[in-house]
């Protein structure tokens, strides 16, 4: 079993809900059928159009640092359902779900970003709560 | 093999309630990815619960149904899902939609012109302008803008074909028509790739019911790609809490720019 499967737990449980994507079509540079589960440390948050980013650190099995980078929805529709670029800040611990890029290594695209107490802090799918 | 079990064994139970969980407007696994369902057709109350104003169909100064205001629509990005059914392809449609790969050259990645169809069912909102003799879609979606005339003229044949196409308005009644031809034909008319031709015409009618909505009835009339015109009915709601937002496409397009979005070769596209 590859290591980086531990540090990266394929998620199981992606959630339907209206995604914001309308930039670019989705299959052009993820693969749908490979979702991926995250935990690891905000480094940094690329709040611009089209799309924002989100870096991470995640920890691998090696006991070494991943570092990821994950694209989001477009701030002006994450700001319209509620989330800002204030919503995390670098340091935080967070568990992104999302799914793999087909053409890089340590990318993927996001469907949420929850705190350590669970709480929904960016979506594409969801609105903030 | 004891972990792989347990993973392919967790991977089929959660993907079975993956599929039953989707609701029509989530990500689907046709070309461009997302789908939109039957329920594409109506924005309604739309995320958090919002109640858009009651009323009647506001008049404008000069005497005609008032379609100002920034709208939220209902994303459609799979009219065959929003269709009920097949899409009617003529033998060279449905050739141009089965050889669409948007991994192998994505236009609309590249930032390149969505078109008027892809555009207008773009999941951000738009602003409506109207006066007496001009009408403009104000598309949030990478900051585009059409403005056309109203009063009366006819389309002119000596223009250039373009992404959104030649579009001339008229008012019906209560119902303006916007009538939009001379389409270069490299767009396509959803994010999941279907497709159209350069003799694609659209009839776009837009009906403001009441205070808080338009009815709006796309006509898609396309003979070289549909054997028979393709119908289909939105319902806009009013956002007086919104404001068109800036959208730059290319300032932060990390997939185009580090090469995994590929730039079609959209001007032989659909050409054989």
């Amino acid at each position: 079993m590859n290591k980086r499967l531990i540090g990266v737990t394929i998620f199981l449980g992606l959630t339907g809900g209206t995604s914001l994507w309308a930039h670019h079509s989705l299959a052009a540079e993820f693969d749908q059928k490979k979702p991926v589960s995250l935990t690891g440390t905000l480094t940094k948050l690329d709040w611009r159009n089209p799309h924002a980013w989100i870096y991470m650190d995640v920890k691998n099995a090696s006991g070494g640092i991943d570092k990821w980078e994950c694209e989001l929805g477009s701030p002006n529709a994450m700001t319209r359902a509620g989330f800002t670029q204030d919503s995390v800040k670098v340091g935080d611990e967070l568990v992104l779900d999302g799914i793999l890029s087909k053409k890089g290594t340590n990318i993927c695209s996001t469907r949420t970003v929850k705190g350590k107490d669970g709480r929904t802090v960016l979506s594409q799918t969801e609105g903030a709560k | 093999m004891k972990y792989r079990l347990m993973l392919a064994g967790a991977v089929c139970l959660a993907f079975g309630s993956w599929i039953v969980a989707q609701p029509q407007d989530a990500p689907g696994a046709a070309k461009g990815g997302p789908g939109a369902g039957k329920g594409a057709g109506k924005a309604g109350k739309g995320r958090g619960g919002y109640q858009p104003p009651e009323g009647p169909a506001p008049k404008t100064p000069w005497g005609v149904l008032d379609l100002n205001g920034v709208w939220q629509r209902p994303y459609v990005p799979d009219i065959e899902r929003a269709n009920g059914g097949p899409l009617p392809y003529t033998e060279w449609g449905k050739k141009q939609f089965d050889t669409y790969n948007a991994e192998e050259g994505d236009y609309t990645g590249s930032c390149l012109p969505f078109g008027h169809s892809r555009a207008m069912g773009s999941p951000d909102p738009i602003q409506i302008m109207l006066t007496p003799n001009s009408m403009a879609f104000l598309y949030e979606q990478n900051s585009w803008f059409k403005v056309l005339p109203i009063d009366g003229r006819a389309h002119n044949p000596k223009k250039v074909p373009t992404w959104f196409g030649d579009s001339i308005g008229h008012w019906d009644g209560d119902t303006m028509v916007v009538d939009t031809t001379n389409f270069n034909g490299f767009t396509r008319l959803d994010t999941n790739g279907h497709p159209h031709s350069n003799q694609l015409h659209m009839i776009e009618k837009f009906t403001r019911t009441d205070l808080g909505h338009i009815a709006y009835q796309v006509t898609y009339d396309d003979p070289k790609t549909y054997t028979k015109p393709i119908v289909q009915n939105r319902t806009f709601t009013l956002r007086p809490d919104w404001e068109i937002q800036e959208y730059s496409c290319e300032e932060n397009n990390k997939g185009l720019i580090e090469g995994r979005i590929k730039v079609p070769d959209y001007q032989n596209a659909g050409k054989q």
